[in-house]
């Protein structure tokens, strides 16, 4: 165990001042292993710092060779946190908007679109978490889109079957706004097309 | 007025040997107020309400049994967050989350319990996006960093009811007195990682745009304004005058990559703040991203220095005081339950508007000793007045709770039209009349109590 009196370079009398004036003041105990559990403590946290700051760098770097070495250590480390993000902001590019619609046909042969991104006003809070949820819903990720498609066969209970409908929005240009176009002009969007789902009895 | 000294004196940090740096009780680092990140925690909490507790009926539909993303289809990306999803498989706790969110959002808000409570917060925050995956956004992401960084920092120091509470045990040992602030070295390291994080951020949103050719091309902010899941805010504005968008698109890149290097710097930080706040407004107001702008600028608070919170504190006291005036209230030591009371109303006068008079032992020379027999008195020393308002028991709580911000909560007790005074009144003079009995129950047990039995 480490005692006041080993310490032998010219810190010492400083350290012994120091460290006396703590002990008065109460700040610390003059046990060695009290001392021993702080330094310890301290060097945890000052560890678990360090680990921290290099992760939150790491984790949103592009892939190269050497960072796969790290990856395996910090990349459980940021999920875990759900630190796992590129934060990359309307970034490479802004996206474009999605608008889904939901083509019905009732029981009865009839059919009905219902548009999905119409369901809440924009200042609801929950307005930006459906419009992303709804950007899921592409021909690659058939799951969303399938689960979707029962969630509206369970609100319409009169549908037979369900197919979503995407029209991907074009982004007009400053002049053609200018001339009277709107971003949702049939003209200016691009529809894809989700397989049609049946409607569980 | 006396006021207790921090518990850490010591500042300065250690010189020679490893072992002199060891002992240092800080290791060097500079112990802080936790100001700033008390600021982050009151934010914080307002936009953890606001993002999930006003999502309303909307909730089950997004995180319940019977959501629109059953839970079987959820992959969670890491082991140790899948207890998380588990628990959303019982209705019951899907119907505790929600409520959750609200109680332990306003504990955090108010910081009741902060030690514990801010973890319950990070977990039901990790819930709720493990549970739901495809509605998370920008929002979600930044909120989990900041709050498992608000986590590891001692919060609740200030601007809390831990604060009250801490404040109310000083004030047995009397009533003037006021603890400062525990300060604390780590506070500062995890401060050193919020500001860490948010340059990082800002960082990588800098460069990640970069290897998009709208920003390349000026015309970025134009596609984002024109996308129809946003605002469309001022559409027509921009598109007659498309040079402030390629100004906008431009400045926007170099803030972001320039944030990340000159944010540290005395005289450049003031500037980098001052784009970061416009930045989050403009994305708040023109594309209607306000829980996202929101939280980003609880994050931006860790950049406020302590010398700033300090000035606009005194500032902002100065001109309290110099429009109210000074009041003291003038209470019977001897009533157990008196003092009792006192030690829990001045505890929440955060500022220290209040001065407190034991009128045995200190008589004023305003209030007779008859008058004071019957009830506390309140002198108000009102600005440009040479002499004081003087009130008496309810009308002397009454007078004060408005004008001291602490105890503000309690105005619609005292404000009710009529019936606050109609109530009131004859409620303080019925405990007045009889705080010698109260005090043998709830008052200090030295000073219970000399007061005679009511007749």
């Amino acid at each position: 165990m480490v005692s006041i009196d080993d310490v032998s370079d010219d810190a010492a009398e400083e350290v012994v001042d120091t460290r006396s004036a703590q002990i008065k003041q109460g700040l610390i105990s003059t046990s060695s292993v009290d001392f021993a559990i702080q330094v310890i403590v301290k060097c945890m946290a000052a560890m678990l710092f360090i680990w921290h700051a290099l992760a939150l760098f790491w984790g949103p770097m592009p892939d190269f060779y050497s960072k796969q070495t790290l990856d395996g250590w910090m990349r459980p480390y940021l999920r875990a946190t759900n630190n796992d993000h590129s934060w990359a902001f309307f970034a490479p590019n802004p996206g474009r908007a999605r608008v889904v619609s939901a083509h019905l046909i009732l029981n009865d042969g009839q059919a009905r679109e219902i548009a999905m991104w119409k369901w809440l006003p924009r200042q609801h809070p929950a307005y930006l978490r459906i419009t992303t949820m709804l950007d899921e819903v592409r021909s690659e990720s058939p799951d969303v889109s399938r689960a979707l498609s029962l969630h509206v066969c369970a609100l319409y209970r009169d549908a037979r079957s369900v197919r979503l409908v995407v029209d991907i929005q074009y982004v007009l240009g400053a002049d053609e706004y200018l001339q009277g176009k709107r971003p949702l002009d049939e003209e200016y969007l691009e529809r894809e097309e989700m397989k049609e789902q049946l409607c569980p009895s | 007025m006396s006021e207790l000294s921090p518990t850490l004196s010591t500042t300065t940090p250690p010189r020679g040997s490893l072992r002199s740096w060891l002992r240092h009780p800080s290791w060097g680092v500079k112990p802080i107020p936790t100001t700033p990140l008390e600021a982050m925690r009151i934010c914080l909490a307002m936009a953890f309400i606001g993002v999930y507790g006003l999502l309303g009926h909307q909730f089950d539909d997004l995180y319940g049994l019977h959501a629109w993303i059953p839970i079987d289809q959820v992959q969670v990306r890491s082991v140790l967050l899948q207890p998380l999803l588990d628990v959303f498989r019982h209705s019951w706790f899907v119907s505790l989350v929600h409520v959750g969110i609200w109680l332990f959002g306003l504990a955090l808000l108010f910081g009741w319990r902060t030690s514990w409570v801010k973890w319950v917060v990070l977990l039901i925050q990790l819930a709720l996006v493990v549970r739901n995956p495809y509605i998370r956004y920008g929002v979600d992401n930044i909120m989990s960093s900041l709050l498992l960084l608000l986590c590891l920092a001692p919060v609740g120091r200030q601007w809390s009811l831990d604060r009250v509470r801490q404040l109310r045990l000083a004030k047995r040992q009397g009533l003037m007195l006021r603890p400062v602030p525990k300060p604390s070295a780590w506070a500062q390291a995890v401060l050193w990682l919020v500001q860490w994080q948010m340059a990082i951020l800002f960082f990588y949103a800098g460069v990640e745009k970069l290897f998009g050719h709208t920003w390349w091309q000026g015309i970025a902010v134009w596609r984002a304004l024109a996308n129809y899941e946003y605002d469309n805010g001022a559409l027509a504005f921009f598109a007659e005058h498309f040079w402030l968008v390629n100004l906008l698109t431009y400045g926007s890149v170099l803030l972001e990559i320039g944030f990340a290097f000159l944010i540290w710097q005395r005289i450049t930080r003031p500037l980098l703040l001052l784009g970061a706040v416009a930045l989050h407004l403009g994305i708040a107001v023109f594309l209607g991203l306000y829980a996202f702008s929101f939280t980003m600028l609880c994050g931006h608070l860790a950049f406020v220095r302590q010398s700033w919170w300090d000035h606009l504190g005194a500032w902002l006291r100065q001109q309290w005081l110099a429009r109210i005036g000074r009041l003291e209230m003038i209470y019977d030591g001897d009533c157990g339950f008196c003092q009792r009371s006192m030690q829990v109303f001045l505890a929440f006068d955060g500022m220290g508007h209040i001065q407190a008079r034991d009128f045995r032992t200190n008589p004023s020379p305003w209030v007779s000793h008859k008058a004071m027999e019957k009830a506390l008195h309140l002198l108000a020393w009102r600005p440009h007045s040479q002499e004081p308002l003087i009130l008496g028991g309810f009308e002397a709580y009454r007078y004060v709770v408005l004008r001291v911000p602490g105890q503000w909560w309690m105005v619609p007790l005292f404000y009710v039209p009529f019936f606050s005074r109609w109530i009131g009144t004859p409620v303080y003079n019925w405990i007045a009349l009889r705080r010698g009995t109260i005090s043998t129950y709830v008052g200090n047990s030295d000073t219970a109590c000399a007061l005679p039995p009511p007749k």
